[in-house]
């Protein structure tokens, strides 16, 4: 019965039908044949209103959009070529640096996307870049940099896991920036690929620039400051976006009319609704798959059959990688955080690393294939195919893998700073 | 013949405890017990760490067949009996000696109350007291009115003590506290020993008020229709391994809540004592603050009775 | 009842345009919730505590009024391999079964959203300002209603004015 519907939907997924469909029709089925109300599909997909890290959502999506739509773009282009137009990849850099401290920020549920993705994309487009690349750099940077502080997954590992917050954030940086260069070398050799025109630095262009774009640049530093000096929680930095944007691209550059507004807004609504219903019916398949038990009879079976430290690590990588991609970031760090940590110390892991690993794992997981949040966030943002995305990460995700590698057999990248 | 052997009966619980415990080990030591005892006809499945979602969550869950019970705290319990809300009153209680006589004489209305809504209490437990964690010394209420005090939900109890104490109370999300206690948005915070070592609150505070906030109440409960499932035999039995192994928890909390307060002291978190008139004070205003309360939130009767109760305690010491 | 063609058209473009008006007023009002928020505890010193409980509820009803907005425009996301390989008529079948489908699945919902509804009218919670939560919550049946409602619409079409609906399920969608 469990096999009979599993094979009818991923039929169900392939012949094309919509995939909050075909998710609630698979958490649907679980019910009905563990003879548990329906109603059970229903209060998860009321989560989405009592779930407080949703509300950043349509807010930072609403801020996304207006910067989409005003001429912000293309001023980040002209000074990201003033600034860095010598570097082969220079604008691609910038997108994956401005991704990181975004996502550090916001948290994981690929916020990056949505309120970054409008801006970077046309940005990217106009100096050329292959569009399979920008789409690939831009869906995994949706979660890129949540080793930093003070990213809230983090933060919840400390808790869950007992283990100390403070080592988390010093422990995050370098394999964090490790990712981040090694994206950043390959972008550099995209663009050079691409032969992406690469003007010779001046200064002058660099005021000229600097001075165009005087009131986008202090952006992040108004968001950072007021989080930093208690003006905002971190769950308010997306309103504290919205207001700054509004205010500098309506009122102070005027590229966008205040009539225009209302076509934006709705524009951002159908996105956001688009990505909500998704995560809604998510939360009822995730709940049927706790109420089986399964992760926990995978986690089991493990403890069970594997004996050597290296192989283990192998399997949990594999493990954590299907749970990101199928659970969910956070769902995921609640549910298995408390039942691999005790597993793990068997095998003389070091706490602080297995947050890291755990949470590389995950990070990367979420661009995934099939089920990847990043993946649907970017298929409504960019309006391509989900399929083209699956496409357009792979390379993304194959440097990933290579990090997570380093990441997992050298815990010194880890441990380094402790 | 057999019609009444070899139903199998299985009870999912949740519980907004993390795995690792000492609730969750209670549980699974009642389980090993049950299993044992029962020949293995009625098997418990624990569902920690809130992975099915809040309280009140998990009382869907249980409306709607998914799972049959859970470990719940006061707002969990609130929320199928009111009265037991009076429990969570800040500075009703002063130790541990007045929550054990009080419940005493109380627990059976509680238990009946909860029972007429169709759960069946199958034993008290609890978190233990709620202490003030802050930056600066808090004695009284004076001292807490000058700080930047977080409060976690809208609760009618937690709202009307803290418009009479006269705090314009910060709220906040769970997630987000650490790092405004870092920011200083907030100075204040409240929790468990425990809870605020493995939140890492205490990385953040200076200080923590010795004397309860409020009590947090627990109680595992089971839905009444899945507890008549277990077939009549072994019901007694059943219920005599939950009450066991929840008394030795309650004591087991109690110990653990010494230990995490001298680890905080051992952490440099240095402890305030409030003089007998600041906790009087507190009493007052609390006490006030939730007389402007409707019948709405919990009977007048069952404070009264709960206050005069108290009263003739503190006599008596 | 409406009698003419026509008349049902402008109630659906009345319906269409309601939505869209409600997004949008959502969406710039959990703006301003947050803005008055900060403001408050910034300059007075005041929590406010309604102002949380509201915008989460505004996320429910952004997520159920975007998903009818993204049938209607044929923007949900799904894994599109079939349906290029496939000649006109039965491109067109495909999609009337898909979308027949998922009416189903919206439609199946309704009534256990409903004794969800009824079940917190029992318990009686207010939401905020005594709105009480489950007026708020009659979203997700109503809403599930009418996207049961649009994915049926768009089988009849699918099955009856099989060239006009393949025409406006291409013109609205880059085929996500
Ligand atoms: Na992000
Ligand atoms: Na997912």
């Amino acid at each position: 019965m469990g096999l009979i519907s599993s094979l009818l939907t991923v039929f169900l997924a392939l012949i094309g039908t919509p995939l909050f469909i075909v998710i609630a029709f698979s958490g649907l089925i679980f019910l009905f044949i563990n003879g548990i109300d329906l109603t059970a599909m229903v209060i998860e997909l009321y989560k989405l209103a009592h779930t407080p890290m949703l509300v950043a959502l349509p807010l930072f999506s609403l801020a996304g959009y207006i910067l989409a739509g005003s001429k912000a773009p293309d001023r980040l282009v002209r000074l990201s070529n003033a600034l860095l137009g010598w570097l082969p990849g220079g604008l691609a850099v910038i997108a994956l640096g401005v991704s990181a401290i975004f996502t550090a920020m916001t948290g994981a549920t690929g916020l990056t996307i949505i309120a970054m993705g409008g801006l970077l994309f046309p940005a990217l487009k106009t100096q050329k870049y292959p569009e399979k690349f920008s789409l690939g750099l831009l869906t995994t940077s949706g979660t890129l940099g949540l080793l930093f502080p003070p990213s809230l997954p983090l933060i919840l590992y400390g808790v869950v896991a007992q283990t100390s917050i403070d080592q988390l954030f010093l422990a995050g940086i370098l394999p964090g920036l490790l990712m981040v260069f090694l994206l950043s070398l390959y972008s550099s050799w995209k663009g050079f690929q691409a032969k992406v025109a690469r003007p010779r630095f001046t200064v002058k262009e660099v005021g000229r620039a600097l001075r165009e774009s005087i009131w986008e640049i202090p952006l992040p530093f108004v968001v950072l400051g007021g989080i930093y000096t208690g003006i905002v929680a971190i769950s308010e930095a997306a309103v504290l976006t919205v207001l700054y944007v509004l205010i500098i691209e309506v009122g102070v550059y005027r590229d966008i009319k205040i009539r225009e507004l209302f076509p934006i807004i709705t524009k951002s609504s159908i996105l956001v609704g688009g990505i909500l219903i998704i995560l809604g019916v998510s939360f009822g398949l995730t709940n049927t798959l706790i109420n089986e038990e399964i992760p926990m009879k995978i986690l089991d079976f493990l403890k069970l059959h594997v004996q050597s430290p290296v192989t283990f690590l192998i399997w949990l990588n594999l493990f954590l990688l299907g749970a990101g991609c199928l659970l969910g970031m956070f769902p995921a760090l609640i549910i298995l955080v408390p039942l691999i940590v005790p597993v793990a110390q068997a095998y003389d892991l070091h706490p602080v690393h297995l947050g890291i690993i755990l949470l590389t794992n995950l990070e990367i997981g979420a661009s995934l294939p099939p089920l990847g949040i990043n993946l649907f966030i970017s298929s409504i943002r960019f309006e391509r195919p989900v399929l083209d995305l699956y496409r357009a990460s792979i390379p993304f995700i194959l440097i990933l893998l290579l990090t997570l590698a380093l990441i997992t057999y050298l815990p010194v990248i880890s441990l380094f700073f402790l | 013949p057999n019609s009444s052997s070899a139903e199998k009966v299985i009870l999912k619980i949740g519980t907004l405890a993390p795995e690792g415990s000492s609730w969750v080990k209670a549980f699974r030591d009642i389980n090993r017990e049950i299993g044992q005892k029962t020949g293995g006809q009625v098997t418990i499945r624990i569902f920690p760490g809130g992975v099915l979602g809040d309280e009140e969550d998990m009382l869907r869950k249980i409306k709607v067949g998914q799972i049959q019970g859970g470990f719940f705290t006061g707002g969990g319990l609130g929320l199928i009996f009111k009265d037991i809300k009076i429990l969570v009153i800040p500075s009703l209680f002063e130790n541990y000696q007045e929550v054990d006589a009080l419940m005493a004489k109380m627990s059976g209305y509680f238990e009946k109350g909860i029972l007429d809504n169709g759960f069946k209490i199958m034993g008290w437990g609890e978190s233990g007291f709620i202490y003030l964690f802050s930056k600066l010394p808090i004695k009284n209420a004076a001292d807490l009115r000058k700080g930047k005090v977080w409060i976690w939900e809208d609760t009618a109890i937690g709202r009307a003590v803290f418009k009479e104490l006269g705090i314009n109370a910060i709220p906040l999300g769970i997630p987000d506290v650490l790092v405004s206690l870092q920011t200083g948005m907030i100075d204040t915070v409240y929790a468990s020993p425990a809870a605020a070592i493995s939140m890492q609150w205490f990385t953040r505070v200076s200080y923590m008020t010795n004397v309860p906030l409020s009590y947090s109440v627990g109680a595992a409960v089971l839905q009444k229709s899945a507890f008549e499932k277990i077939p009549p035999p072994l019901r007694a039995t059943v219920e005599e391994i939950f009450q066991r192994h929840l008394v030795l928890l309650k004591e087991n909390v109690r110990k653990e809540d010494q230990k995490a307060i001298s680890v905080l002291t051992k952490q440099g978190i240095k402890l305030v004592s409030p003089s007998p008139k600041d906790v009087k004070e507190m009493q007052a205003l609390s006490l006030k603050g939730v007389d402007t309360l409707g019948e709405d939130v919990f009977s007048k009767k069952t404070l009264a009775e709960a206050k005069a109760l108290l009263k003739t305690l503190r006599k008596e010491n | 009842m409406p009698s003419s063609p026509s008349a049902w058209k402008r109630i659906s473009l009345f319906l269409n345009r309601l939505e869209e008006i409600l997004l949008g007023s959502f969406l710039i009002l959990m703006v301003l919730l947050g803005f008055l928020q900060i403001l408050f505890r910034n300059v007075i010193s005041v929590g406010l505590y309604w102002i949380d409980p509201l915008m989460r509820h505004m996320v429910l009803w952004l997520a159920l009024l975007g998903a009818s907005v993204a049938t209607r425009e044929n923007r949900h996301i799904s894994i599109d391999l079939l349906s290029e390989k496939l000649g006109h008529k039965n491109r067109s079948y495909l999609q009337g079964g898909i979308n027949f489908f998922a009416a189903a699945i919206c439609l199946i919902l309704v009534w256990p959203a409903i004794r969800f509804v009824q079940e917190e009218y029992e318990v009686g919670k207010i939401l905020a300002f005594n709105i009480p939560i489950w007026a708020s919550q009659s979203v997700i049946p109503l809403m599930l209603t009418v996207l049961g409602l649009r994915f049926l619409s768009k089988t009849w079409n699918a099955f009856t004015r099989r060239r006009e609906f393949l025409s406006s399920e291409q013109s609205n969608t880059t085929r996500i």
